[in-house]
């Protein structure tokens, strides 16, 4: 998989955005992927062999041409996953509503409705309404204090898919975004494992985006989330971002940890070995000291964590010593 | 019947029976007639009424004092009583125990002796805590002592835990390795710039925030477990739910205990005055629910209803605390503080002279094993006596009557109510009573909560 | 005769404290080094600032050493060390 960054600006300003570092660092001027260049990206699929065209920004919704992409996007027979935070124009809900419901797919990302006010939720449902099957709504936690009861009433107002996609906030390299500390997982743990059966009941399964940890759950928190059919795992694994100038990041959490170009010869293994290489010592380590001696990262069952929270771990320390050296006299 | 208790909780009776593990809301009609089948031991029948007492008949052994062989529950190490602030309450800088510097050798002995008692005794698990003054103001005792007695329980293959109450004013690389090794920080942490830096300044004055906060952030990042520990007085009592919502907000410790100001005469000379103790209780509780959405843990200690101690604090708990001088006591409090009261709660010494070897006085095992509420007997009616104890044996003096509640017992009381009915899940009900005065004062003045002592007007 | 040689962290070098090891990964290289036992606790005192002196007798205390024995393999430590870049020299400066 590979991501394409068509936008880099949002029309929210979402405390936990893991994009914070990147725009921090991203020369100022380009504010979309221009046109004439997506043909490249769609090649740059088809050279991976990627039959998704996952869109994102920014709001990748907010791209004047954004109609246009989805058809060349269509035209070379890519299913479109669109990441947004449903605040779209006409012009592009348009796009996707008319588009295949079996070639398209937006997640919706919701906050909880006293973060973004009444009228960005009335948007939001308007856009999930319209989009039906095609859409699903998803819920960053970024804080111990949530709520996921209002998505459950959403869902039944919109008759969007009926699912939720989780994600826990993780850290940009740097922490200026907010972000879930590993040290509150399992508080976080106890609350979702209490909220799928409730939303169970309701019809409606959970999805766990990357970075959640196995231990963040008793085992027995675990066995309610399988019989409630929710969807979950325990992964890192860095998706590639291709920005709007061209440039691929491991991901855009680990922004800082370098770019690489996007020539037209590389494929999307070569450059995700080559991040690998770069990034593959910490995986060592996890997010908790005692992923050193944990059977479920041993076994690869669990990853860890989040890569860029692992990174964070690790810190320089700048020591000098003055020690002897005996020589011959 | 004597650790069963029942306060009025507005026009109900709570039955609270802790060492049964049971509270229950009940009318003050079904509290008398609970009370009369229990003291008759007539058949109770079946039904609700019939399931409490038979729950309440059954037999529970209250928790005893230590006895029997000497066998340290914890090591205390105090490197040093000197510390690098002045905090204006503290009377610790004015006492001559600040001259004396835990040795290299002193640590080194005392941990080893402490892992051989451990050994010798086949514990699972040993526990090691650092008090000051400031401990960190002699890093290398703590180095020594954690990485010794690291190697040690990895040798003897039991568990350990370190804890430190420290001020947080150390340096970024610390701060880095107490997060990497010491399980539990116990930071001093008094709240937002402006009243850390007043009640927490280095000895020149200036304030402490920007060390504190920069390293709570660190820990926060840590692994380990970090407790904020609040002073509250009168100035602040009435910003625990602001101080508690920007700790969480800026930080993000494990449990945030608020702590009520124990007055001393640098307090007072300071203008510093305990707090309320009504105004405590009710902005403990604010301050509680909002820690508690954000998954940290509020601690007010003697209102922690987990607890079931006949002693609140490590004294007569068979924790060995090793003085600076090499004297071995119970209390980490100041001698000095604790002779004034007229008490004695050392335990023994250890001869540097004798390689370290440790000699623990088996009279004063015994006579510091008796400071324990069963010997309180101004606690012996109270609902909470198995959770605070009775406090402080230095610094809360109790009352001569009973019902002659200080301020400890009154927030302790009222937390503990709280608390009790928040278990329950009646936080409606705790509510109401929280802002019903007149009812609030019927449960905290109660002179006796045992259910037998109660009358005809319950 | 002996020389004073001063030795630094090499500036790549990121490490963090794991359950029973100090893990060290060169930022620049990517490579990784697991350290246990007495290499971590030197590396951990080391990250603390410790002097030479200081140091030695800490690790003395610590492994039941003499610090003359110490002192030859923590002088045996940070020349494996330097060998394989986790520490640089930083200008010698020689005294008999």
């Amino acid at each position: 998989m590979a991501n394409l960054s068509i936008s880099t600006i949002c029309s929210l300003n979402c405390p936990y955005c893991f994009t914070a570092d990147y725009l921090d660092d991203v020369p100022d001027g380009r504010r979309f992927m221009p046109l004439d260049e997506f043909d490249a990206r769609l090649d740059f699929l088809d050279r991976s062999g990627i039959d998704e065209a996952r869109l994102l920004g920014g709001e990748p919704t907010l791209h004047p041409d954004f109609p246009a992409l989805v058809a060349r996007a269509l035209d070379r027979d890519k299913r479109i996953v669109v990441f947004s935070n449903g605040l779209m124009p006409n012009a592009s809900l348009n796009s996707l509503a008319d588009a295949p419901a079996d070639r398209c797919f937006v997640l919706m990302n919701i906050n909880a409705p006293a973060d973004n006010g009444s009228a960005v939720i009335t948007r939001q449902i308007e856009a999930l309404r319209r989009l039906g099957e095609r859409a699903m709504p998803g819920f960053n936690i970024y804080r111990p204090d949530f709520d996921l009861g209002f998505l459950l009433d959403l869902i039944e107002q919109t008759d969007c898919k009926p699912s939720i996609r989780l994600g826990i906030a993780q850290p940009c390299l740097s922490g200026d975004n907010r972000y879930i500390h590993p040290k509150q997982y399992r508080f976080i743990g106890q609350q979702i494992a209490a909220f799928t059966p409730i939303a169970a009941a309701r019809g409606v399964t959970l999805e766990f985006d990357c970075g959640f940890v196995r231990c963040m759950f008793t085992d027995q928190e675990i066995q309610t989330l399988h019989d409630a059919n929710a969807n979950v795992g325990w992964r890192c694994n860095p998706i590639l971002d291709v920005d709007v100038y061209g440039q691929v990041i491991q991901c855009y959490p680990l922004s800082r940890l370098g770019s690489l170009p996007l020539t037209p010869d590389i494929d999307a293994p070569a450059l995700r070995k080559t991040f690998e290489a770069r990034t593959g010592a910490y995986r060592h380590a996890g997010i908790y000291p005692e992923c050193a001696i944990c059977p479920f990262k041993a076994s690869g069952e669990c990853s860890g964590g989040c890569l860029a929270a692992t990174i964070r771990r690790f810190r320089h320390s700048p020591f000098e010593l003055v020690f002897r050296q005996e020589s011959a006299p | 019947m004597r650790n069963i208790f029942a306060v009025p909780i507005r026009d109900q009776i709570l039955i609270y029976a802790p060492l049964h593990n049971l509270a229950a809301l009940v009318s003050p009609t079904l509290a008398l007639r609970l009370r009369d089948l229990l003291a008759s031991g007539e058949p109770a029948g079946d039904g609700p009424l019939g399931e409490l007492v038979d729950l309440l008949r059954d037999e529970v052994t209250e928790p005893a004092p230590l006895q029997g062989e000497f066998v340290p529950s914890a090591l205390g190490l105090l490197p040093t009583r000197g510390c690098n602030l002045a905090c204006r309450y503290c009377g610790f800088i004015a006492s001559e125990e600040t001259q004396f510097v835990m040795s290299l050798e002193m640590a080194r002995d005392a941990v080893n002796w402490y892992m051989d008692q451990v050994q010798r005794s086949g514990a699972p698990h040993a526990e090691i805590h650092f008090f000051g003054g400031e401990p960190f103001c002699v890093e290398a005792v703590i180095d020594l002592a954690v990485h010794l007695a690291q190697r040690r329980a990895a040798e003897i293959g039991c568990t350990l835990r370190f804890e430190v109450a420290t001020n947080g004013t150390f340096s970024e690389a610390r701060c880095y390795w107490t997060a990497d090794n010491l399980d539990t920080v116990v930071l001093s942490f008094d709240g937002p710039a402006d009243v850390q830096n007043l009640h927490r300044p280095y000895k020149d004055g200036s304030g402490s925030f920007d060390a504190i906060a920069r390293n709570a952030r660190i820990l926060s990042e840590g692994a380990n477990s970090v407790y904020f520990r609040a002073c509250i007085t009168e100035a602040t009592v009435g910003r625990m739910p602001e101080i508690a919502t920007w700790f969480c907000q800026e930080f993000r410790p494990d449990a945030v205990s608020f702590e009520p100001l124990q007055p001393t005469p640098w307090s007072d000379n300071a203008g510093l005055v305990p707090p309320d103790p009504w105004a405590f209780a009710h902005n403990f509780i604010a301050a509680a629910q909002i820690l508690e959405a954000h998954g940290v843990r509020p601690v007010y200690a003697p209102a922690e209803i987990g607890a079931r101690q006949v002693t609140f604090c490590p004294v007569g708990k068979d924790f060995v605390i090793v003085a600076p001088d090499g004297v071995l006591t119970a209390c980490y409090l100041l001698r000095g503080e604790w002779e004034a009261r007229g008490l004695d709660l050392r335990l023994g010494r250890m001869n540097t002279d004798q390689n370290g070897a440790v000699q623990i006085d088996p009279e004063a095992v015994e006579s510091i094993r008796g400071f324990n509420v069963h010997n309180k007997l101004f606690c012996a009616g109270c609902f909470a006596r198995w959770h605070c104890a009775g406090g402080c044996h230095v610094n809360h003096i109790l009352g001569s009557q009973p019902g002659d509640y200080d301020r400890l017992c009154i927030q302790a009381r009222i937390i503990a109510l709280y608390n009790i009915l928040h278990a329950m899940h009646h936080d409606e009900l705790a509510h109401t009573w929280l802002q019903d005065h007149a009812a609030l004062a019927r449960s905290v003045w109660q002179a006796s909560d045992r259910l037998a002592d109660r009358d005809g007007t319950l | 005769m002996s020389t004073a040689a001063r030795v630094r962290c090499a500036p790549g070098i990121v490490w963090v404290k794991d359950t029973g090891r100090a893990l060290l990964v060169d930022g620049e290289t990517g490579r990784l080094w697991a350290l246990q036992d007495a290499d971590a606790l030197t590396w951990e005192l080391l990250s603390m600032g410790y002097k030479y002196t200081d140091l030695v007798r800490m690790l003395a205390l610590l492994l039941t050493l003499s610090e003359d024995e110490t002192s030859a393999v923590l002088d045996d430590t940070l020349a494996r060390w330097q060998a394989a870049g986790i520490v640089l020299a930083a200008g010698d400066s020689a005294h008999g």
